[in-house]
């Protein structure tokens, strides 16, 4: 059982659960021990154990069968068991890899408790010099197709699948081994997923004109295996039908009675979408697809009439995917763009502060931006939360930074956190545009001597992390901006000691663990995880560990997601 | 390569089909990187990863297929994953292979295979 002596992660919930204090907490579960023989199992607990001399650990698709042998059986979710697999295979690989002196002897020991795993791989070769920066590096953010790079996945693997990892090189350990260990409690292994409903990809849908019944009819017998057809004999109709039900193509007759297929394709380009959907003429005067008139109507195809089905068929579908890439690459510039404008960026010092801000930029989330103005005797800070999902959203968020960078810079009062506020509130009353938007934010102001003062305006408490690892929430209330008329905000004042910390964090973050999202929660969960890490990380590296393995654990579309973290150090 | 874990590679007119089965791990990738280094034409543009067959992807793997995903990449071609599934899907989603500009994920190599084939003979049309 993972003990809580040494969990700062248990440590910093208890200061945020009401009851007896550390010291009179009772302890169901015994001590872990660094090194010897790690932590102790109890009788009933299953045990995986392999001493392995020489090179034997080489063999690892032997261990893994091993391994998986084992865990069949244990009732752990399969999913579970292969991310067991995979740290002792990524751990092992790097031991006959990367050590100077290889290891000589290796154990390999995975317990399966009643409230928690843990797999403990100790080895006697060269320690880790640099365990923890190589920890922090691998907590960046790691996109495989957009880095390009060859290596470097091995870690943050590690880290998204545990939440509790630590390593203990050789002449910290009481058995003179190095151990690297990961740990998770039972109630953080998810239970199989159930299978997923299968999901019908949303089929195509082809308008197709023509004032002939018989090719009418056979186009949509034709197309119809594959695509929601809509057959109109006049062209009228589909212009009528085209914005209320816009298709991914249209195909349609050249020439027809009363609206002909250019008057229809001019009409359907001045509709919403009409122009950069795809369009093919298909027509029994083939000299239309030479035609310099044709051709300026911007259409993306001529089919002479009689069209082969399976020709018909592969023009339609090349179309419309090619039509999908184009608005999906240009998507994902538009976000890229957005997101690189947005993303939080605040100094790492202050005075006697320092701040560390972490984020994740969703690629279809809101969006989170910060803004902060320094002056001699104190730094505000602005955190936003645009709601929403989507292109939307994150253009939203990119016009509401956009004025808010101009009224923070300007507005003479932006140093008060709670007259800020007010004065983004009245602004955003009065502005059709900006009301629309759901927004929460937080503005706080760092002082010499550890002072803060903070006013929010619907966006989560902040929570304070004490030296000890104890810690409180910090109250603190106020209307979202421009929902009430004239509000007032409350400004709460407090006084850090050197070593304390301030937690802010967006819903984003917090709702990766649950929905209740809260800091509160957010520490309730890292203690009922009995995390199990024996050594103290900074606080920020463990909280952005535990959002990265909730991550991997969730199906939860990701938002984007801010936390930002000032200690106070001391008088600088 | 070994009584667990095979690979074989295919090349089409519009891809380059490398097929794994079993598992891909450092031993693997060890032997398989000289065997793409010569099957895999350095020219070629769209390949198609088929993953039907493994059960267990490690980070070496990822680096492997990031390899391959520059070689479509610098030969402006797209990279396709298919019938990626269980583990494997997981630690491609893990690593940040999103399905997007760079990377698709396709139900199976047959799937994959008219994908590139449609996107090669976009391509090549003029305009």
């Amino acid at each position: 059982m993972a003990g809580k002596k040494g969990n700062p992660l248990a440590r910093i919930l208890r200061a945020f659960r009401p009851g007896p204090a550390q010291e009179d907490m009772p302890h169901a579960e015994k001590p872990v021990e660094i090194g010897g023989t790690g932590d102790m199992p109890d009788a009933q607990d299953a045990v995986f154990l392999r001493e392995l001399a020489g090179s034997a650990y080489d063999d690892i698709p032997a261990l893994r069968r091993a391994l998986s042998d084992f865990l069949r059986g244990q009732g752990l979710p399969a999913a579970y068991d292969s991310r067991l697999m995979l740290t002792m295979t990524e751990v092992l690989t790097n031991l006959a890899r990367h050590p100077e002196d290889k290891p000589r002897h290796v154990r390999i020991s995975l317990r399966i408790g009643a409230r928690d795993v843990a797999l403990d791989i100790a080895d006697d070769s060269t320690p880790f010099s640099d365990f923890e920066e190589k920890r922090k590096a691998a907590l960046q953010p790691h996109h495989a197709g957009e880095t390009m790079r060859e290596s470097g996945y091995g870690l943050p693997c590690i880290l998204k699948q545990h939440s509790g990892i630590s390593y203990v090189p050789a002449e910290k350990s009481a058995d003179g081994l190095n151990h690297f260990r990961v740990s998770d409690a039972r109630g953080d292994i998810a239970a199989p997923a159930p299978p997923a409903p299968p999901r019908e990809a949303r089929r195509g849908r082809v308008f197709v004109v023509d004032d002939d019944p018989v090719t009418l009819a056979a186009n949509r017998k034709i197309l119809g295996e594959s695509y929601d057809v809509t057959a109109f004999s006049a062209a009228i109709d589909a212009v009528k039908e085209f914005s209320r039900n816009r298709p991914d193509i249209v195909i349609s007759d050249l020439h027809m009675p009363e609206m002909d297929g250019a008057a229809l394709r001019r009409a359907l380009s001045v509709l919403p979408g009409g122009d950069v959907t795809p369009f093919i003429f298909l027509s029994a005067q083939s000299e239309g697809a030479q035609s310099p008139y044709i051709n300026a109507l911007g259409v993306d195809d001529f089919l002479c009439k009689p069209v082969e089905p399976a020709q018909l068929k592969s023009v339609v579908e090349r179309l419309i995917r090619r039509a999908q890439q184009v608005r999906q690459s240009l998507e994902g510039r538009f976000h890229e763009d957005l997101n690189r404008y947005l993303k939080p960026a605040l100094p790492e010092r202050y005075g006697g502060w320092r701040i560390t801000t972490l984020n994740r930029m969703a690629e279809a989330g809101g969006g989170d931006f910060t803004l902060h103005r320094e002056t001699p005797e104190q730094m505000t800070v602005f955190l936003a939360d645009v709601m929403g999902h989507g292109a939307q959203a994150k253009f939203f968020a990119y016009a509401y930074a956009g004025y808010l960078r101009s009224l923070f810079r300007r507005e003479a009062g932006a140093e008060d956190p709670a007259a800020f506020l007010a004065s983004l509130s009245d602004a955003v009353e009065g502005d059709a545009f900006l009301e629309s938007i759901i927004m929460t934010c937080q503005c706080f102001r760092l002082s010499d001597g550890g002072r803060v003062d903070i006013a929010s305006a619907g966006h989560p408490c902040p929570g304070l992390v004490r030296e000890d690892g104890g810690g409180e929430i910090i109250e603190v209330a106020g209307p979202l901006p421009g929902l009430v008329a004239a509000p007032r905000y409350a400004l709460k004042s407090l006084t850090l000691k050197p070593g304390e910390s301030l937690v802010f964090a967006t819903d984003g973050f917090l709702q990766s663990f649950d929905d209740k999202a809260t800091v509160e929660g957010l520490f309730q969960r890292l203690a009922e995880a009995e995390a199990g890490d024996m050594r103290k990380p900074p606080l920020p590296t463990l909280l952005w560990n535990e959002f990265l393995a909730a991550q991997a654990l969730t199906d939860r579309a990701p938002d984007d997601a801010t936390l930002i973290i000032a200690e106070y150090g001391g008088t600088s | 390569m070994t009584a667990e874990a095979q690979l074989s590679v295919h090349n089409e007119d519009d891809y380059v089909l490398i097929s794994f089965s079993g598992f891909i791990d450092a031993s693997v990738v060890q032997m398989a990187r000289p065997v793409l280094l010569e099957k895999v034409p350095p020219t070629c543009g769209h390949i198609i990863i088929d993953l039907a067959g493994v059960d267990f992807l490690d980070s070496h793997g990822v680096g492997l297929f990031v390899s391959l995903l520059k070689r479509a990449h610098a030969n402006r071609g797209h990279l396709y994953f298919a019938g990626a599934d269980g583990q494997p899907a997981s630690v491609l989603r893990m690593v940040g292979f999103s399905n997007g500009d760079l990377v698709s994920y396709s139900a199976d190599a047959k799937e994959a295979a008219q994908q590139a084939a449609a996107a090669k003979t976009d391509a090549e049309e003029p305009g």
